[in-house]
């Protein structure tokens, strides 16, 4: 018998600037967690995902392939750790997904999905926490600037 | 959402309303149009996972979508790849796959005549323990018999072995959709997990 599965658990708009957005208390409910960004910021940054307040940013690798007017690129190896895809002015769109968020025996897996007007174009990115605890809170920012007013930020949970 | 305190209602204020809400929004109960139709995780290693009598939800769903949390037992570097197939057809040139990653560098490569489909990756028991690669698979009209099956993956993995791919495949056939396998060279380790999520027909 099929599940309900998809269930919006919080939004965040913003009415003024912000340099960071936060959600707190995640249910350990579902088996994976959904973020979409409808975001911009003041200027174009990569932007930073915090979980469970840890700040220590090398033990988030990620691998990235970007398509933008220059051409399709890649990046990535155990150095090259801290950051999710950019924003800037023009509000784009993202999606993370945190597959697994609860499993206590796994390295945490976010696939990020970015579309942003201008040099940084569309991106896939395959990033990690390597942390085997259950996720309760993930904030975002800009690294250095502000989310404009009128971003919008959804969390979503997914059974499983 | 909260209601409206009884204060500010009929009951201590006589004040009439011509609707039952009384001044409250509606609740609506929560339905999704994404719902879990099945998932498993593996207690021990295992060569395949197989999602079988899908034809059950033809009336329900439209697209399909497999989230996996895979590792190959496999020790040797780098990675393996998380391979699909439909009603259990293992043999011929009847798939078709093509991928852009990176990994190092960008490349582009695939084959028109394939035995299964590399619809995402497996990270090999090589990389440090709890690392698992993440799989987003989607399958687009899945119960269209005029349509051939189409997927689309997004698949990756970060650290010292990285890779970042977008993948996209199919199945020269109309047949109705019966199974999806998954599979990896050798077996996926104990933990992997496997969910299979429809997207409601309107």
């Amino acid at each position: 018998m099929p599940t309900d599965t998809l269930e919006p658990l919080a939004t965040i708009t913003l009415t003024a600037i912000d340099s960071r957005i936060e959600f707190t208390n995640i249910p350990q409910t579902f088996k994976h967690l959904k973020v979409v960004m409808h975001v911009g910021s003041q200027s174009q940054v990569f932007n930073t995902v915090f979980i469970n307040g840890d700040t220590d940013v090398t033990k988030q690798p990620f691998a990235l392939l970007e398509g933008a007017s220059g051409g399709v690129t890649t990046t990535g190896g155990a150095s090259t750790a801290g950051w999710i895809t950019a924003t800037n002015s023009t509000f784009g769109l993202t999606e993370l997904e945190f597959l697994d968020y609860t499993s206590t025996s796994k390295f945490k897996t976010i696939q990020v999905r970015n579309c942003v007007y201008g040099s940084t174009g569309a991106a896939y990115q395959a990033t990690q926490w390597e942390t085997t605890s259950a996720i309760t809170s993930i904030s975002l920012g800009p690294t250095g600037s502000n989310y404009l007013a009128g971003s919008q930020i959804s969390l979503y949970g997914i059974a499983g | 959402m909260p209601n409206k305190s009884l204060s500010r209602s009929g009951l201590l204020t006589y004040q009439k309303y011509s609707s039952l809400l009384a001044g409250n929004n509606p609740y609506f109960p929560f339905s999704s149009d994404y719902a879990l139709l099945a998932s498993t995780e593996l207690a021990s290693p295992q060569a395949e996972v197989t999602f079988s009598n899908l034809g059950d939800f033809a009336a329900d769903y439209d697209h399909l979508q497999i989230k996996a949390s895979t590792r190959s037992v496999l020790t040797d570097g780098g990675v393996s790849g998380l391979y699909m197939r439909f009603n259990g057809e293992a043999s011929g040139t009847n798939y078709w796959w093509h991928r852009l990653y990176g990994q190092n560098s960008v490349t582009v490569n695939g084959s028109s005549g394939d035995s299964l489909i590399v619809a995402g990756i497996t990270v090999k028991s090589a990389a440090p323990a709890n690392i698992f690669s993440g799989s987003v698979i989607d399958i687009f009209d899945a119960y269209d018999t005029s349509k051939k099956q189409v997927v689309r993956g997004f698949t990756g993995m970060a650290g010292a072995t990285w890779y970042a791919g977008q993948h996209t495949g199919g199945w020269n056939s109309t047949s109705a959709l019966s199974s999806i396998t998954l599979l990896t060279d050798n077996n996926f380790t104990a933990n992997c997990s496997f969910y299979l999520y429809g997207w409601k027909a309107s």
